[in-house]
């Protein structure tokens, strides 16, 4: 990135192929809507890209980028009249809860897919940062703006609910 | 750790690895690499011109540029007559006469021979002594025969010649003092409306000005009168005129003192310098 700042554009094209996949997936299973996370994925490059010449290297690349991933992430529910932090009690029953999908559930990937889906957001994001960005606890905490206790109970809950899924 | 557990982790990887589409990344690296030139360009040419409102930043500040570069040559070439400071003319004067008077005891020598027996000179002081060697040897020591014929001086004469100038340049001194205090006590005069006579001398200048305007005054007339020492100053010119007259040369002084009119029609003449200079 501090070559990216310094006019080295192919820095930015390492950055990027680095970073694209698991920025995409991060922000695709957080807002469940393709068109939606595409939208927000180009917005979070736009603000890495706009933010260059202030970026300054007090934390690691992976947490900053993830923080602006996160503050849009937030900026994105707060339009939609949801709160990211509300959504730490546990969802209603989606609608992927329905028999037909109950029956599809017995595939374990399903499953999974299902007690992902059905994570409080804030869980979900953490569980996210710590499996596609791979930040620990306390970089989950920088990045979306808690404490580190909050990022490891949001992580340890999460973790305790997908084990199940996989174990049934 | 307890947030590690591979069979998650495995069964998370196994929801594929999804990846944004070619069109996403191309725009993305397009715009990357955009705001890089536009940054290069930006810092290459710093002196495009502002659109919109700033558009006249750029004309205004290059008039005011001109406008104050003119000003400052003005006013420097205005100033430089006068910036010449009185020390520099000193030192040029001093230089100026230093080659002639290089050999010193050979004047004092010459001086002794001149004078038939220093205990009948009555005065001892350097300008009288002088004004001796000047009337043994009038070719020499008339001023202005010694500005019109530059020949080459002898020690003796030049000794003479320095002698006289500043006892010429004393005087013009003491007139000028003279003067502003007299100018200082009619002005004094005229506010208090008494008839009372006045008194010129220094000290009522002293008075009627401030210490430092005097002392400014009196740096000014120094310089004044030592830059145009060399350059036959209206002072000297007139100490010439004087000499002439006492030395009896009275059509010289005539003539003289008529050119000296016609070349300085506003010069005032102080009362002291007129006896000394008209014919009686």
């Amino acid at each position: 990135m501090l070559a990216y700042r310094g006019g080295d554009a192919g820095a930015f094209d390492t950055l990027y192929r680095r970073h694209r996949g698991a920025l995409y997936r991060f922000v695709l299973r957080s807002l469940k809507h393709r068109a939606a996370a595409e939208e927000l994925f180009q917005d979070v490059w736009m603000r890495v890209i706009e933010a260059r010449s202030r970026y300054a290297p007090q934390a690691r690349f992976t947490t900053w980028l993830y923080t602006i991933a996160h503050n849009l992430l937030v900026d994105h529910w707060r339009k939609k009249g949801l709160a990211l932090v509300s959504l730490d009690t546990e969802d209603l029953p989606s609608e992927s809860a329905n028999p037909a999908r109950q029956a599809e559930a017995r595939e374990a990937l399903a499953r999974f897919m299902q007690a992902l889906e059905a994570l409080p957001a804030a869980q979900r994001e953490a569980f996210l940062l710590h499996e596609e960005a791979g930040l620990t606890a306390a970089e989950i905490a920088a990045a979306t703006g808690t404490n580190e206790e909050a990022a490891k109970s949001r992580l340890r809950y999460a973790m305790a609910k997908l084990k199940a899924a996989v174990d049934d | 750790m307890t947030e590690q557990d591979p069979k998650i982790s495995r069964r998370y990887r196994e929801l594929g690895g999804e990846e944004p589409p070619r069109a996403l990344d191309q725009a993305i690296l397009s715009a990357a690499h955009r705001a890089v030139e536009g940054a290069k360009h930006a810092r290459a040419a710093p002196l495009v011109a502002p659109g919109g409102r700033s558009r006249w930043y750029f004309p205004l500040a290059a008039a005011a540029v001109i406008v104050l570069a003119v000003a400052v040559t003005v006013h420097v070439q205005r100033e430089q007559p006068d910036a010449e400071a009185p020390g520099e003319v000193l030192m040029r004067d001093r230089a100026a006469v230093k080659p002639e008077s290089a050999p010193q005891p050979a004047p004092a020598r010459k001086l002794q021979e001149f004078t038939p027996d220093p205990k009948t000179v009555p005065d001892s002081t350097a300008a009288s002594r002088g004004r001796e060697i000047q009337e043994q040897q009038p070719a020499a020591s008339a001023p202005a025969e010694a500005s019109k014929a530059p020949a080459p001086p002898t020690p003796a004469t030049d000794e003479a010649r320095m002698k006289r100038d500043e006892a010429a340049l004393a005087g013009a001194r003491d007139a000028a003092r003279k003067d502003a205090g007299r100018a200082a006590a009619a002005r004094e005069q005229a506010a208090e409306q008494a008839s009372v006579q006045a008194a010129p001398t220094a000290p009522v200048a002293a008075a009627a000005k401030p210490a430092p305007a005097l002392l400014r005054d009196e740096v000014a007339r120094q310089s004044s009168a030592l830059a145009k020492f060399t350059a036959h100053s209206p002072e000297q010119w007139l100490q010439g005129i004087a000499d002439l007259r006492r030395q009896g040369r009275h059509g010289e002084a005539d003539k003289e003192l008529a050119e000296f009119r016609k070349r300085h029609p506003d010069y005032r003449i102080s009362e002291s310098m007129l006896e000394k200079v008209e014919k009686k």
